[in-house]
């Protein structure tokens, strides 16, 4: 190292103009180095998502197509492939949650967890075929899959072809409907059947309420003769009901020993999502712990996607959080309003028929017409207190009593309306939002039969119907 | 969590304000001082060595650091070649590893340039790599955090 090196002396001999002339150039090429890092960061979100959902095969020999199952969707979700291609996937769970691919050709990987991967031969692909993931509600949720083949210069009538044997799939499974047992609303459950009580049980005195809630598939009757397997909180569909006061601790052990995974989310708490609202494995168990700050008529619900398939499927119930003050009444019921989209006997609900919003029936706490077979006896002249919560998923309610009036209406967290109000007035319905709650009063004036019913006459002649009985 | 990840990250996060504080101050702090003190020979002497040290520190020491640690947390995170060039998560780290790697180019064609005599252009890939490693920066900053 010497300072007399020449080339230092020319290194030194340069004036300010190149100073800023280097500075100028660096700044651009800099400027460069931004946009191109820009361009390799950024194009992909917006061209990617499209690109990516759309995978064509290069022709001949073997080919390889990287699969990814997350965020319910299959990526690719389109894989072209050039006749007589032999195509292999390689197959990944980049989700958290359990997922598979099963093909139309009826090869299929195991059901992969998280990060987890398998690899299909599927073969020779000579015609197009559908794929998807069989997890229940992940198919109609969007995790679809269509192998289209090219070849014979006709890409978009055999991608259309392939696209309409999907969707011809799909209505197959609809029109399982045709296998799903038809309910007789004039029938009588068997001897030996046992309503669901609908008695709300009186809160407990102590501030902490314990409690473990096991899902689990049950085979549960729902209407005479008519059997689903249920995803049930404890055994029932609608699970227990909680009921406490306003301040009180809940602590729930969440087990799940059911077959698929499943997660519970209580509204009457407040509380981040992410953990306690997970979705666990089967064999797995979390604690949820609440403390019930507010009052009123609360829903919970199975909080794994799809929820419309799972709460559907049987995973709703309520918890009973009475406003301060609130007097005691002898006679004091619950009743949760839900949808059955019935799938094949001793099957589990249809999905098409979820999505397509076309429900079998409608149910007061499980059961089609439960209480006008299991009529609810009330003395005539006493304070009648019922609980509504409308568990969904999909459709409100209209909860009438035929022949009473309500003097007391309470929803959503306020009375609409007290006995003695000044303006005398009462309340001939209670509507109930899905996931909404709340609580009406009334007194029956003589003996004799009362019908209760949503008031949408469509649900209410479907099963949403039950009957006080005067005494 | 303060766990092995965390030194990890750590190492990581350190080798980069290592890299980037140093040209920051050779460039913006120790050369116009030395511009203004020196006398022009010793300037350019001292330049050159600071030059050669920082870019022996930076071949045997920073780029084996980043580039070990960098494929460590990427391989822990679940990246995988193909997931870089998934929009999101894998383009952003897609772009910074350009950006890294042009910043490398720039400053070893610095070295280069200085010992050819180019001077103006020296400056000029002096200057880029300090801005490129900015840029190194800021897509490191917008990397989603899940």
């Amino acid at each position: 190292m010497t300072i007399t090196d020449p080339r230092v002396d020319q290194l030194t001999k340069s004036g300010p103009e190149q100073d800023r002339a280097g500075l100028l150039w660096g700044l651009a090429l800099g400027a460069v180095m931004l946009v191109i890092a820009l361009v390799v960061a950024l194009t992909g979100s917006g061209a990617g998502s499209g690109v990516a959902s759309r995978a064509v095969v290069t022709a001949g020999g073997t080919q390889t197509v990287a699969v990814s199952l997350a965020g319910m969707r299959i990526t690719p979700s389109v894989i072209e492939v050039t006749k007589g291609t032999r195509l292999v996937l390689k197959v990944k769970n980049a989700d958290a949650i359990r997922h598979d691919l099963v093909l139309e050709t009826g090869q299929r990987t195991e059901l992969l967890t998280g990060g987890e991967s398998a690899t299909i031969t599927v073969g020779v692909v000579n015609t197009g075929f559908a794929g998807w993931c069989s997890v229940p509600g992940h198919r109609v949720a969007g995790m679809t899959l269509s192998i289209v083949v090219t070849g014979a210069g006709n890409t978009a009538s055999s991608a259309a072809k392939v696209h309409g044997s999907g969707l011809g799939a799909m209505s197959n499974g609809a029109s399982a409907s045709a296998s799903a047992p038809v309910i007789d609303f004039r029938a009588s459950p068997q001897a030996g059947w046992k309503p669901y009580d609908p008695a709300l049980r009186p809160a407990l005195g102590a501030k902490e309420h314990r409690l473990t809630m096991t899902v689990r598939d049950t085979v549960v009757e729902v209407a005479p003769g008519v059997r689903q397997t249920l995803w049930t909180f404890n055994g029932t569909a609608p699970g227990p009901t909680l009921h406490g006061k306003v301040g009180d601790l809940f602590t729930i052990t969440f087990v799940n020993d059911a077959s698929l995974g499943h997660g519970i989310d209580f509204h009457a708490g407040s509380l981040a999502p992410d953990l306690p609202m997970r979705t666990i494995d089967p064999g797995k168990s979390l604690t949820y712990q609440f403390v019930a700050n507010h009052s009123g008529a609360w829903l919970y619900h199975c909080s794994t996607m799809p929820m419309a398939l799972h709460i559907a499927n049987g995973m709703y119930g309520a918890v009973i959080i009475d406003p301060p003050g609130l007097p005691a009444v002898t006679h004091e019921f619950v009743v949760v309003q839900s949808e059955l989209y019935l799938g094949p006997q001793n099957g589990t609900a249809n999905e098409a028929k979820i999505a397509a919003e076309k429900p079998d029936a409608i149910l007061f706490n499980g059961y089609v017409n439960q209480y006008d077979h299991a009529p609810i006896r009330v003395p005539v002249g006493e304070r009648v207190r019922v609980w509504v919560v409308d568990a969904g998923p999909q459709r409100a309610t209209a909860f009438h009593v035929v022949g009473t009036q309500f003097d007391t209406v309470f929803k959503e967290g306020a009375y609409l309306l007290r006995a003695g109000n000044p303006e005398q007035g009462a309340s001939q319905v209670l509507d109930l939002a899905p996931a909404q709650g709340g609580f009406v009063e009334f007194v029956l004036p003589q003996p004799g039969h009362y019908p209760f019913t949503d008031h949408a006459m469509v649900d209410g002649q479907r099963g949403a119907h039950g009957t006080f009985q005067g005494f | 969590m303060l766990d092995l990840w965390s030194l990890v990250r750590f190492l990581h996060v350190v080798g980069a304000v290592v890299w980037l504080g140093g040209q920051l101050t050779l460039s913006s702090l120790v050369m116009p001082v030395a511009r203004d003190r020196l006398p022009e020979q010793a300037r350019a002497g001292l330049m050159r060595v600071l030059g050669m040290r920082f870019g022996v520190a930076t071949v045997t020491v920073l780029i084996p650091l980043q580039l070990a640690t960098g494929v460590a947390l990427a391989s822990h995170k679940g990246v995988t070649m193909g997931s870089l060039a998934a929009p999101g998560y894998g383009r952003m780290l897609a772009g910074k590893l350009v950006a890294f790697a042009l910043v490398m180019l720039a400053a070893g064609l610095h070295g280069w340039a200085i010992s050819a005599g180019r001077r103006t252009l020296a400056r000029s890939l002096a200057v880029s790599s300090l801005a490129g490693s900015f840029v190194v920066v800021l897509l490191a900053s917008a990397l989603p955090v899940t």
